[in-house]
């Protein structure tokens, strides 16, 4: 009987010994994954950060280069009076050369934004896939990433809808004539314009988000108010830019026309 | 020679190159599906159609005639910029089932 305890206690032993090695690799591997997956947690939620960063740094830039072309125009009012014809044409010039600079540097900032987004896909669809599934999620992706690229050419065609115009306003302006309350109205809208631009930013944020919620159907519906605000904004755009060519033409303000530089 | 020793051979190859054939057809089949299901061509059924729409968007003249951007102005269709929310909508709907 003793000798039979005795074994079991032996076999017991070495059963342990022979355990311990196995569960210890096994909490090692557990432990790795679990700090790979943490890892991993911590790198994507850098990237929102990153891209939301991007986004805001996008519309501050973009209000900000809106806003100096404004204030460049209205000081150079001032500053030009007194000058010669030559020379006001010479300043005038300069000005419309830089703000355009800076505008295609700005168009520049935003299809790298784009290009970001899209690249990102497949990190969206595998954080979305284990909410609604993979071909649902690949679907889902796809249907948006269609919807901000018809998007993004419908705000890029207003944007060059507007250069065409402040190409037609500055002929206009060139030949003597007063285009202030015009001006006014093609600034207000670009302001709109950069308004939807900061929207698509956003909607394109809050989409890559939506795996963070456990209803992603939910999160959507911030999605949808968004690209709503994006909607009634380029609506508000087109119809601003359909009155400035109206009242052009109903104060027979039109010269002879050309074709703009920075404009496909 | 004896015709009767040699007809199970021919039935032999005929039975390696039937099964041959169908493992070269399952093969074929197995592609043309792998390579349709990575082109993603059934992701988006409104795929076609939504090119189209963006490529309307982006087309415009380069002219600052008054006539030419009013034309270009009334060709803006911004009715159905948001039209892929309803489908989305119904995959989520459909993932909550």
């Amino acid at each position: 009987m003793h000798k039979k305890s005795n074994e079991i206690f032996i076999k017991l032993t070495v059963s342990s010994l022979l355990i311990f090695p196995v569960i210890s690799i096994a909490q090692t591997n557990i432990d790795s994954a679990r700090n790979l997956w943490e890892e991993r947690e911590e790198v994507r939620q850098e990237n929102i950060q990153a891209r939301n960063e991007l986004n805001n740094n996008i519309s501050e830039k973009l209000r900000a280069v809106q806003n100096e072309i404004r204030d460049t125009r209205e000081s150079l009012k001032i500053e030009v009076k007194g000058l010669s014809k030559d020379e006001i044409k010479q300043r005038l010039e300069v000005f419309r050369d830089e703000s355009r600079t800076k505008r295609d540097e700005m168009r520049k900032e935003i299809q790298i934004a784009r290009e970001q987004f899209r690249n990102k896909a497949v990190e969206r669809r595998d954080e979305l896939k284990k909410k609604i599934g993979e071909e649902r999620a690949k679907r889902v992706d796809a249907y948006f990433v269609h919807m901000m690229d018809r998007i993004d050419a419908a705000v890029d065609r207003l944007d060059k809808l507007a250069d065409r115009i402040e190409s037609r306003l500055n002929k206009i302006h060139d030949t003597g004539k007063d285009v202030t309350d015009l001006q006014v109205a093609l600034d207000t809208v670009r302001s709109t314009i950069v308004t939807a631009h900061t929207a698509i930013g956003e909607a394109k944020i809050k989409f890559s988000e939506l795996s963070k919620d456990d209803t992603p159907k939910d999160q959507f519906i911030v999605v949808k108010e968004i690209v709503n605000i994006i909607h009634t904004k380029t609506k508000e755009a087109h119809a601003a830019l359909v009155d400035i060519i109206n009242t052009i033409k109903k104060g027979r303000l039109d010269v002879e026309a050309t074709s703009t530089p920075n404009t496909q | 020679m004896d015709p009767i020793s040699i007809q199970p051979a021919d039935q032999n190859n005929s039975k390696i190159w039937l099964i041959v054939s169908i493992v070269v057809v399952l093969i074929i089949i197995a592609f043309g599906f792998y390579f349709l299901r990575n082109s993603n061509i059934f992701e988006t059924p409104s795929a076609i159609e939504s090119i189209n729409d963006i490529n309307m968007l982006q087309k415009q003249g380069t002219s600052d005639d008054i006539s030419a951007i009013n034309a270009d102005l009334q060709a803006t269709d911004l009715n159905n910029l948001d039209k892929e929310v309803s489908a989305i909508d119904a995959e989520f709907d459909a993932a909550a089932k």
